[in-house]
């Protein structure tokens, strides 16, 4: 009798230990993910990106560098994210106007740098994108950019015992989904923080503008800032900078997201930090210098119905402080940031 | 030695408890109802066919080749009192090409009802709220990426009086905020004021149509001579939307 007892304890024991290794969810613990902070640099706003059901982690940041990095997420393999956002040119494309994609193809316009994003309300030069995380899915599946679908990616990463691996370790499952490759991504691109230049040090009192940098910081603050606004250098706004419409791309910029014909050749502005990297200029890539864009403020406003008021009468920069002008937005170059080997592709 | 076991039965029982997980909807008097909704897509009152010859209320021929729409927030009330008799929150999304997508049960805690709600697209925070999964996964073809946003339903097909090149029509209709949101709310009482009465252990099956052809001819008039292909949100947008809100109707309540 007793015997019995205790037998039917043990398998009671037995059992209750069975449905709790059925409760646990993911039985075998990978790595411990090791937790990245995001560092907001001082003199800055709040970011609009807070890592919401996305916490940045080390193995999470890596996951995203090596989608970033990884022509597979294109149809042929040569279109990795990086192919249009290069490290060198603060992750714009260096020296082409418009980028290149899938078949031999032209985007329709110039590829801007990536830094600073988590403080983007809108991405794309129109605002198309509500939201840094579903960004990816826009080149992704574009004919002339990456030419994939989602399924399709997906399939080809999932194939990839090295994939699910580090999709375990980050998500807790090996199953990929489009959701989970789109917040790697993130914890990579979000991570992106550019704000290291000589100018940012000067602000933080560790190295002073020469003269002539001096000058053109006054002439900055009086003629560009109240678009190109501190410390972003851009206050994420849209405007008509009257440029003429390219009779071939016929791009109306953000009307083509809103609908509205207030908003017709309004384009977002751009930042003006690592300007020095990023060229050429304008949403087409239309301006090879900055000194060119400084030009077209001075002389080549085309003014139309809805040409912004600071720019429809022209900007009056005088040579002499173009040149000053030229020479701080030299500062704003972060080469830290540019030659950051954490930013780079792991071999 | 006997207490002992008990206790040890209680705890065990417990972990079986909590060990559940989606816990059964039983109401206070330990009766179960179950409701069984089905979806059904047709065209004039007929069950859809895809590719199937069928012509609208300005004589134009079409077929149909896709159809979708996203439900959410489905509930049914008794209007007789406060409290909602079933509902569930989730987003999903019905495809006419996926069976196992049109219909779905849901467990009611009262035994009353006489009308139907749901809300037909994606509230305006699952626009705004970056990469979702389930039956919000854009990679279901329900977003659109150049423009962040979900396509609330989507009707494609094909007719002679298309005006674009290969003879299709395309209506791809959203936009989450604004006058021009496609966010639809549908309320469909039960046909002829009946209510309805759940049984214990019984299943009780409401079939919803959703009549493709009340998107050209409803609260609007939009041929396909005038419009084969809408791919935004706006205000020619909206007029689908009104359109679409009018498609559903209770075609039977069944109990087995």
């Amino acid at each position: 009798m007793m015997q019995r007892t205790v037998i039917s304890l043990v398998g009671l024991l037995l059992g209750c230990l069975l449905f709790l290794e059925a409760c646990k969810k993911q039985g075998t613990a990978a790595a411990p993910l090791v937790p990245l902070q995001f560092i907001v640099p001082p003199e800055f706003p709040d970011p609009v990106y807070k890592f919401e059901n996305n916490t940045p982690s080390r193995q999470g940041f890596e996951l995203g560098k090596k989608l970033f990095y990884d022509g597979r997420l294109s149809q042929d393999g040569n279109f990795p994210c990086a192919s249009c956002h290069q490290q060198f040119a603060a992750f714009a494309t260096f020296d082409h106007p418009l980028s290149h994609g899938f078949n031999n193809q032209f985007t329709t316009r110039n590829a801007p740098g990536l830094f600073n994003v988590a403080w983007m309300k809108e991405l794309h030069w129109d605002g198309g994108i509500n939201h840094i995380e579903v960004q990816p899915l826009a080149p992704l599946i574009a004919e002339n950019e990456m030419a994939e679908t989602m399924d399709h990616v997906i399939a080809k990463l999932q194939d990839d015992a090295a994939y699910r691996q580090m999709f375990k370790t980050v998500f807790g499952d090996e199953e990929i989904s489009p959701q989970k490759m789109l917040k790697a991504l993130t914890q990579f691109v979000a991570m992106l923080v550019s704000a290291d230049s000589k100018y940012d040090k000067v602000k933080r009192g560790t190295a002073s503008f020469t003269e002539t940098e001096e000058a053109g910081y006054q002439v900055f603050q009086a003629k560009c800032a109240a678009c190109h606004a501190e410390p972003l250098f851009t206050d994420n706004s849209f405007r008509n900078t009257g440029l003429p419409v390219n009779d071939i791309l016929k791009d109306i910029g953000r009307m083509h997201i809103t609908g509205n014909p207030a908003d017709s050749l309004k384009f977002k502005v751009p930042s003006l930090r690592n300007v020095y990297a990023t060229f050429p200029y304008g949403h087409d890539g239309r301006f090879y210098s900055i000194g060119a864009v400084i030009d077209h403020y001075r002389f080549g406003v085309v003014s139309g119905p809805t040409t912004d008021l600071l720019v429809k009468n022209k900007i009056t920069i005088s040579d002499y402080e173009k040149l000053d002008l030229l020479e701080f937005l030299r500062t704003l170059t972060d080469s830290a940031f540019i030659n950051n080997k954490n930013f780079a592709q792991t071999e | 030695m006997k207490t002992g076991s008990g206790y040890i039965l209680c705890a065990f029982l417990f972990l079986l408890c909590s060990c559940q997980k989606e816990l059964k909807n039983e109401s206070s008097t330990g009766k179960s109802y179950t409701v069984h909704i089905v979806l059904r897509p047709v065209v004039q009152g007929q069950p859809l066919i895809f590719n199937q010859p069928y012509t609208n209320a300005f004589g134009e021929d079409y077929t149909v080749t896709a159809f979708r729409f996203y439900v959410s927030a489905l509930s049914l009330q008794n209007n007789n009192a406060d409290v909602p008799v079933a509902g569930e929150a989730k987003y999903r999304l019905a495809d006419a090409a996926i069976g196992n997508t049109l219909s779905f049960t849901l467990s009611a805690n009262q035994s009353i009802f006489n009308s139907l709600s749901f809300q037909l697209g994606v509230d305006s925070i699952a626009n705004v709220s970056g990469a979702q999964s389930g039956d919000l996964d854009p990679a279901k073809g329900m977003f659109w990426t150049w423009n962040s946003g979900y396509i609330m339903a989507k009707l494609e097909g094909a007719s002679s009086f298309s005006t674009v090149p290969n003879g299709s029509f395309t209506y791809h209709i959203g936009g989450f905020s604004g006058e021009n949101k496609a966010i639809r709310s549908i309320v469909l009482a039960v046909p002829e004021g009946r209510q309805i009465a759940l049984r214990n252990n019984r299943t009780t099956t409401v079939v919803i149509n959703a009549d493709i052809d009340k998107w050209f001819h409803a609260t609007h008039a939009l041929s396909i001579a005038d419009n084969a292909f809408v791919h935004s949100p706006g205000s020619l947008a909206r007029l689908y939307a009104d359109n679409y809100a009018a498609m559903f109707s209770v075609a039977s309540i069944t109990e087995e």
